[in-house]
């Protein structure tokens, strides 16, 4: 009798186990929806959004330079770093009797004075009006193989902007610091001096001086031009003096 | 001699009665029976519980992924649309920035041919004033050396083809 007792306390026992036991593997209800299965995205920039009326900083920033001299007419780039100053060669302006500046948009500024470096080939332009665009300078030089962009006026002609790779450095041969000048693997022509060279950010790191025409650009480099601006007291007064035919 | 035929004398036994411990056998497995149909009964009932839930959800998401769709689909067809709009536009942007770039290009070599033109009239301006001087100079003759008359001829002369030629190649250009 003993042992029957036993026997069904143990079956009991072990019934009610398993059936606990079990509990636990049975399936739960699911869990409540979220509110929703959007995610919240925001949107991207695009990469136009730089563009006021189809034309991207560097080409508002690019401005066309009418020379006229005791006897002779030239035509080179500029680009404003302030609202009445533009930075352009030396070779440019010298001995200009006056000098027009035009921007992108056609607007002319009329150059009221112009100051040029002693060492590189650089030259300050100022005007009586304010210039409406802008460039920044960068804060660091390029390296090797950075891919450059030059928005200038080859031979005189519209608006032009090239690109390429700075492949390297070499000396000056044009001004007379002993400077180093980058290299740049884009085409540039007369016209094209005094363009801004500018980085994939936009940012400007040199001066187009002097091209072989096909594919080889010199720009002044970035402290030379940073060292120029900061120095301008050093720099000379741009005068021309022409012989009179009376 | 007993007769050997006579069965022995049968004791009736009394029936025994049935054990105890056997109905309450009986009476256990009776109640774990019972306790065994409740439990299952249970189980379905949880079980039918829980299907009911996923099966309403899987009807809830089922129209939620439709809505989805539709949505999506509305989504993809509009922004089909705006891209080519848009692809529309910036085409129209770059025909405006040639046209502009051209404007703008004209404008400034008008500007340079004006200035040039300006700066011939004032040579063939003062070409003109200083052959008047000329004539002056020649109507008092008496006064200056002929030698100094010749010379001046030849500095304006000069000067007045300089101009002439510049006027030309304006006009060529």
């Amino acid at each position: 009798m003993t042992s029957r007792r036993i026997g069904a306390a143990t079956l009991a026992v072990l019934i009610g186990s398993t059936a606990l036991a079990g509990c636990s593997a049975l399936p739960q209800g699911p869990d409540p929806l979220p509110s929703t299965f959007i995610p919240r995205v925001s949107a991207s920039a695009s990469a136009d959004a730089g563009l006021v009326g189809g034309f991207a900083a560097l080409e508002r920033d690019a401005l066309r330079v009418r020379v006229r001299t005791c006897d002779a007419y030239g035509t080179g780039s500029a680009f404003a770093i302030d609202a009445t100053h533009a930075v352009t060669n030396a070779h440019v302006a010298e001995g200009a009797t006056d000098i027009t500046v035009t921007g992108y948009d056609g607007k002319s500024y009329r150059v009221t004075s112009s100051v040029l470096s002693r060492e590189a080939d650089l030259a300050l332009l100022t005007i009586k009006d304010e210039f409406p665009n802008l460039v920044t300078l960068a804060d660091e030089e390029p390296a090797i193989g950075d891919t450059l962009s030059i928005a200038g006026y080859p031979r005189g002609e519209a608006l032009k902007v090239t690109s390429g790779p700075y492949f390297g450095e070499t000396e000056d041969t044009v001004g007379e610091a002993d400077d180093r000048v980058y290299q740049i693997d884009a085409e540039t022509h007369p016209g094209n001096s005094g363009s801004a060279v500018a980085n994939d950010d936009g940012d400007v790191v040199g001066v187009v001086y002097a091209s072989d025409d096909v594919h080889a650009t010199f720009a002044v480099s970035l402290p030379t031009l940073k060292n120029f601006l900061d120095n301008l007291d050093d720099a000379k007064r741009n005068r021309a003096e022409c012989e009179s035919q009376g | 001699m007993t007769d050997q035929s006579q069965p022995d004398a049968v004791v009736a036994e009394e029936p025994k009665p049935a054990p105890a411990s056997g109905k309450k056998g009986l009476v256990v497995a009776l109640v774990l029976v019972g306790t065994l149909a409740l439990a299952l009964g249970a189980l379905s009932a949880y079980l039918w519980t829980v299907h009911s839930q996923y099966v309403a959800q899987n009807e809830e998401l089922r129209a939620e992924a439709g809505d989805l769709g539709a949505d999506v689909a509305a989504s993809r067809a509009k922004a089909e649309e705006l891209q080519t709009q848009v692809e529309a536009t910036l085409a129209q942007l770059d025909e405006a920035k040639e046209t502009i770039n051209g404007l703008a290009n004209s404008e400034a070599q008008a500007g340079d041919d004006r200035q040039a033109l300006i700066d011939v009239a004032d040579g063939l301006q003062e070409c003109a004033d200083l052959r008047q001087d000329m004539i002056d100079h020649l109507n008092e003759a008496y006064k200056w050396t002929a030698s100094s008359l010749r010379a001046r001829e030849a500095d304006i002369t000069t000067y007045c083809k300089k101009v002439t030629r510049a006027y030309k190649e304006i006009v060529d250009d």
